[in-house]
């Protein structure tokens, strides 16, 4: 019988570089970034020692102290003290520390070390702290600890063999304490006295390139000057660098298209090949190459170590809208999707904050809904492709559902009452750093599979219901109008076509909404479907690309008047921006909550809101006589 | 309304193609339900991006 492997569970302050480390010794590829609060949950894996020892490794959430209130850091905290329901003190703990940072960061090693668990500390990043100019010496550092120390630098790999060679068996005993147990205040001048002792700065403090940059990227005019420019570089580069993948992609969907209709005579079979699966996952796959560019920009974010900078200039915003900087980040997570943001939200300490926070994550415009932006946004400029206007406005989409949330924030933060635990928010400014190239390449890859995996497999599903259902039940007739009609998506359309109505949309369009709340995605390929685009053989590409659009705009109501004119098409934007089509966040909330009563109470108000704001704005618009 | 063989076939094996789509959804759901309330490992959700 397999033992079971002896736990090493890995422990140290936010961004000191432990998911990193993790990555290394266990050949993983979890989340990392150049900021801290990235791991909110444990993460497991396993490695072997160059002994051949297998060993479980935990990567526990970062934390300032054993003491902090936040449940992140709380997980931490049981685990370490044996406390935790599920998972037993460790056997080992190796404490990650950032060598430019010793101080701080050692004041939670020496809690753990008080814990009487075997400990080894991990320098990381010593290539930074040199180039800093300190000079560290890890065999002081060792002695003033009791514990081995072993320099490393987890993101190139330096240093891993050396701390696996130091967890051979048996592990280092617990060290004598040169403190007094317990005493606060003995710990933090016995910290500083070793940092002192193991790190010296060979020249006294000098202006570094990290602080050139923070001058201008943290001003408080030019710094927002910054963060407004490089979110509007962001959506132009997306609209911009994204036109010649697309193309490819579009070449490819010609081909089958016309490879199917040359080879098949007429018939349900190929229409299902050309409209339903063709077609309509082709509608959605299209928008492949602008996903991937808004992960890599990301990416690049948080690698360079900007997003904490982002974070620091947001927190007077927070603070406006009732909520504390460490909102920014879970807020800032769920740009790329609302899951991983409302999980974020674990690293506030306020419970009433954290409901607040999960409550409007699902307004930060997430990445599903940016193929119906593409979609939509040149329709409302006329069609025109690329440039500055386009960008703007998709910039300003996402301006909208931030600035709602923060003000529904901060109407339910005023009405939910003061906190029993207040929320402090402290952000260590890592330095600026080269971008980890293979982790953003690996990352951007890891989206795109997923994306397309998800046309696969479920947008293709619902594509070829969705097919079934505007061609079924038959009708023999030679009126167009009449056999749709007669088709379980004519008569859907139909039912719902008064109530959706007011808010500017015929049924067809209605039926597409219903189809998104399956996944915001499937809107574009309903809409291809609904309104039977077909990618004809031999059009030229630009013509291809702007199809759906043209069919769209080409609609007109049965008095005449465009069906997709100004007012509809701005409509149906703030009904994306608003409305919480995802059943998965919708799960997810009901778990961080505790209850499905907020999944349930969010759902119904953010539906409800989406539906009045489209209504409204539709109605005034309309009287403005842009409809 | 055509009725040439080709049609009838082609109608048929569309007809095919979504029967065997919704019974695939049904039996993907099932497995998921029994195997954990969401299925991902991560968020419990099965369907995270």
């Amino acid at each position: 019988m397999e033992l079971k492997p002896e736990t090493v569970a890995l422990a140290g302050n936010p961004n000191a570089g432990k998911t990193t480390l993790f990555n290394a010794l266990c050949g993983r590829t979890e989340k990392v970034g150049n900021y801290g609060g990235v791991t909110v949950e444990l993460k497991k894996g396993e490695f072997f020692t160059p002994h051949g020892r297998r060993l479980e490794l935990i990567d526990l959430p970062g934390t300032f102290s054993l003491e902090g209130g936040s449940p992140d850091q709380r997980i931490a905290s049981e685990v370490l003290s044996g406390k935790h329901e599920r998972h037993p003190a460790p056997d080992l703990v190796v404490c990650v520390v950032d060598a430019s940072n010793l101080e701080r960061h050692l004041q939670l090693t020496l809690e753990i070390l008080e814990l009487g668990l075997p400990t080894i500390v991990a320098v990381n990043m010593v290539d930074m702290a040199e180039k800093s100019g300190l000079r560290l010496d890890p065999v002081k550092l060792s002695e003033e600890l009791g514990v081995p120390v072993v320099p490393i630098q987890a993101n190139r790999g330096k240093g891993i063999t050396e701390l696996k060679q130091a967890m051979r068996h048996p592990f280092p005993s617990a060290p004598e304490l040169r403190w007094e147990k317990g005493n606060a205040e003995a710990r933090r001048s016995f910290g500083l006295k070793t940092a002192d002792l193991a790190a010296r700065r060979a020249t006294l403090h000098s202006t570094n390139l990290s602080d050139r940059l923070d001058a201008v990227l943290l001003h408080p005019v030019l710094g927002w000057v910054c963060f407004l420019a490089i979110m509007f570089a962001l959506f132009w580069s997306i609209f911009s660098f994204a036109g010649i993948p697309m193309g490819w992609i579009e070449t490819i969907q010609e081909s089958l298209t016309g490879a199917v209709e040359g080879r098949m005579a007429e018939g349900d079979l190929r229409d299902l090949l050309t409209q339903g699966i063709i077609g309509g996952v082709g509608a959605v796959v299209i928008f492949l190459p602008q996903i991937l560019l808004l992960f890599f920009f990301i990416g690049l974010l948080e690698s360079s170590g900007y997003m904490a900078r982002a974070a620091f200039l947001m927190d007077g915003v927070m603070g406006r809208a009732g909520l504390s900087g460490k909102a920014f980040l879970p807020l800032l997570s769920s740009y790329a999707c609302a899951i991983p943001g409302v999980m974020a939200t674990r690293t506030i300490d306020s419970a009433k904050e954290r409901l607040v926070t999960i409550f409007v994550a699902p307004w930060m415009s997430c990445s599903a809904r940016l193929p119906v932006y593409l979609l939509l946004v040149p329709m409302l400029l006329g069609g025109s492709e690329g440039g500055t206007v386009q960008a703007l406005v998709l910039l300003s989409l996402y301006v909208l559902g931030t600035g709602t949330a923060f003000i529904v924030a901060r109407i339910l933060r005023g009405r939910l009452g003061p906190d029993e635990v207040k929320s402090h928010f402290l952000l260590e400014l890592p330095p600026y750093r080269w971008p980890q190239w293979t982790y953003i390449f690996r990352h951007v890859l890891d989206r795109g599979w997923s994306f397309l995996r998800k046309a696969g497999t479920f947008i293709l599903a619902l594509m070829i219901l969705l097919w079934a259902a505007t061609t079924y039940p038959k009708l023999e007739s030679d009126d167009p109008a009449a056999v749709i009609s007669h088709t379980i998506v004519g008569r859907v359309s139909d039912f719902i076509e008064p109530i959706v109505k007011p808010l500017g949309f015929d049924g067809r369009t209605g039926t597409a909404i219903l189809t998104s709340f399956a996944a915001r995605e499937v809107f574009v390929g309903s809409m291809a479907q609904l309104f039977r685009v077909e990618v004809a053989e031999g059009e030229e590409e630009q013509e291809t690309r702007a199809h759906i659009r043209d069919r769209l705009a080409a609609e007109k109501w049965p008095d005449g008047s465009p069906m997709f004119g100004p007012a509809a098409v701005i409509s149906l934007l703030i009904f994306y921006i608003y409305a919480l089509q995802c059943l998965p966040t919708s799960a997810v909330v009901a778990r961080e909550a505790g209850s499905w009563k907020w999944a349930v109470a969010q759902f119904f108000f953010m539906m409800a809101f989406a539906a009045l704001a489209s209504l409204i704005v539709y109605q005034t618009a309309r009287l403005f006589g842009l409809a | 309304m055509d009725t040439s063989p080709a049609t009838d076939w082609q109608t048929w094996a569309a007809i095919g193609v979504v029967v065997m789509t919704v019974l695939m959804m049904v039996i993907r759901t099932a497995k998921r339900s029994r195997k954990n309330a969401g299925g991902c490992g991560k968020c419990g959700s099965g369907d995270c991006h």
